[in-house]
């Protein structure tokens, strides 16, 4: 995960109140040093079975969903996991379980809209961050599996139960050159129509999103959503 | 939805292997109206198992479908017990396509196998629709309130090739092969235009991934190649097949 991202993350959980914090994937345990003795924080990874400064810890793969003995939390980030798991809805379903009412859920992970990875996409099938790894799924390898934008998240995090996600602006979501806006700018057009004639508020502030910078030009995604009141849409076939 | 191409190109692909290898059961998963058994039926004289989320598409008189919820549900049969598995426009669909096909691995007879069937989007109008509007052709956008999602209109999932060839080879599965429903007569123009610079840069990422990032070998190479092959970038419709290994 960038530093950029890092500090936009603090940044916004400075402003707010937890008690208990589940940091899934825990990674090398930035998080936990970041929010320092704020809350109390249980952790979860995929290669290791314990940490210092953890609480609890459990070595787990997510894509099983989380641990049966998880607690109930104030607030769980997801940074830089959400790519590697094969069921993303099943994982965002526990976080919605695991979440006391009103918590927050924070997922940060690659945006496959900025303009390279479009360009990419079209001259080599493959997103940056996405190599193809056949194979070689051993520790540390970057495995990534399952791309995001900002509408696939969505509507993934609408279907697990959470309210409409916000992306945060990050300094990396600006463009920096001209062609990085000319090549966002039919995406942005067409979002800002999109805006213009959606029927109802929720579309509107859908495509008001779609059509931001962080969702159109930064790098990484920084999604927070707040467990809502509302039952998870049941999974048909 | 299934189209009588891509069907016809599940035959071929069945054909092949049917020259060398018996098939007696056959399971089509998202069975839908039963077309496909009923061209399994004619052609190969097998026994066919429907299994959906529903029957009410059913259109054979007498096939049994049997319902399944793909996305929390097992599939309802003991372990190798059919000889060939399709799923035609049913991953897409899927939550958790990985999980599902370590159902077909495991419903597979040893030398079995399993041809599936998804909407490319690698081809070069779904490349370029991502470029310009960041969403490729039949997949999106969705509806924001999606009701609508879990029926048969919701691509939720997409899947470009090299990532399902992975899913079935992580699941147990080998010898994968792509074939394409038909090629898009609307890409060809830009096929002209687009096919220099896609082979220049696809090389130069290639060379970039071998030298540097070591990230292909003799297993992908095939794959990562295919992704920029001209069937892929002109086909509508992947239609892969993989065998079960004998031992």
């Amino acid at each position: 995960m960038q530093d950029s991202s890092k500090q936009t993350l603090v940044e916004f959980l400075r402003a707010k109140s937890f008690s208990a914090v589940l940091d899934a994937p825990a990674g090398g345990g930035w998080l936990l040093a970041a929010l320092g003795s704020r809350a109390v924080v249980d952790g979860i990874d995929l290669y290791a079975s314990s940490a210092p400064g953890y609480r609890r810890f459990w070595k787990h793969d997510l894509d099983k969903g989380l641990p049966a003995d998880c607690g109930q939390y104030d607030l769980i980030c997801c940074c830089e996991g959400l790519e590697h798991v094969g069921n993303p809805l099943l994982l965002l379903r526990e976080f919605h379980r695991a979440l006391k009412p009103d918590g927050l859920l924070v997922v940060t992970t690659p945006n496959i809209w900025y303009p390279q990875s479009r360009l990419q996409f079209l001259f080599r099938g493959f997103f940056p961050s996405f190599p193809p790894l056949d194979g070689k799924v051993v520790p540390g390898t970057h495995m990534h599996i399952t791309p995001w934008s900002f509408p696939q998240l969505y509507v993934y995090f609408r279907l697990a139960g959470f309210g409409a996600p916000k992306i945060l602006d990050e300094p990396l979501s600006r463009p920096k050159h001209f062609h990085e806006r000319l090549l966002a700018w039919p995406a942005k057009i067409y979002c800002r129509r999109r805006e213009r004639k959606a029927a109802s508020a929720e579309a509107r502030e859908f495509w008001r999103g779609a059509a931001g910078n962080a969702s159109l030009h930064g790098r990484h995604l920084i999604a927070v959503a707040q467990k809502s009141a509302a039952k998870p849409e049941p999974s048909g076939a | 939805m299934s189209t009588e191409n891509i069907y016809a190109t599940v035959m071929r692909l069945v054909d092949a292997h049917t020259q060398h290898e018996p098939l007696c059961r056959h399971l089509d998963i998202g069975a839908g109206s039963g077309r496909l058994i009923e061209l399994f039926r004619q052609k190969f004289g097998a026994e066919s198992s429907a299994c959906d989320y529903t029957g009410q598409l059913m259109k054979l008189p007498g096939q049994k479908v049997d319902i399944v919820n793909l996305n929390n549900e097992k599939l309802p049969y003991k372990d190798a017990s059919f000889d060939i598995v399709t799923a035609t426009e049913v991953v897409e669909h899927l939550e958790n396509h990985r999980d599902v096909l370590r159902e077909l691995h495991r419903v597979l007879k040893p030398g079995g196998i399993c041809v599936l069937t998804t909407p490319n989007i690698l081809n070069l109008n779904s490349r370029l629709r991502f470029l310009w509007f960041g969403y490729w052709n039949l997949f999106g956008p969705l509806p924001v309130k999606h009701s609508a999602l879990y029926s048969t209109g919701g691509h939720i999932n997409p899947i470009s090739y090299f990532y399902l060839a992975h899913s079935l080879m992580d699941a147990g599965f080998s010898e994968v092969k792509l074939r394409v429903d038909r090629f898009q007569r609307s890409a060809l123009p830009k096929l002209v235009f687009w096919y220099a610079p896609i082979r220049f840069f696809g090389a130069w990422a290639w060379r970039k991934e071998v030298r540097r990032f070591k990230t292909i070998d003799e297993a992908n190479a095939p794959l990562v190649k295919a992704t920029n092959s001209i069937p892929m970038l002109l086909g509508r419709t992947i239609v892969v097949a993989a065998a079960k290994p004998k031992t």
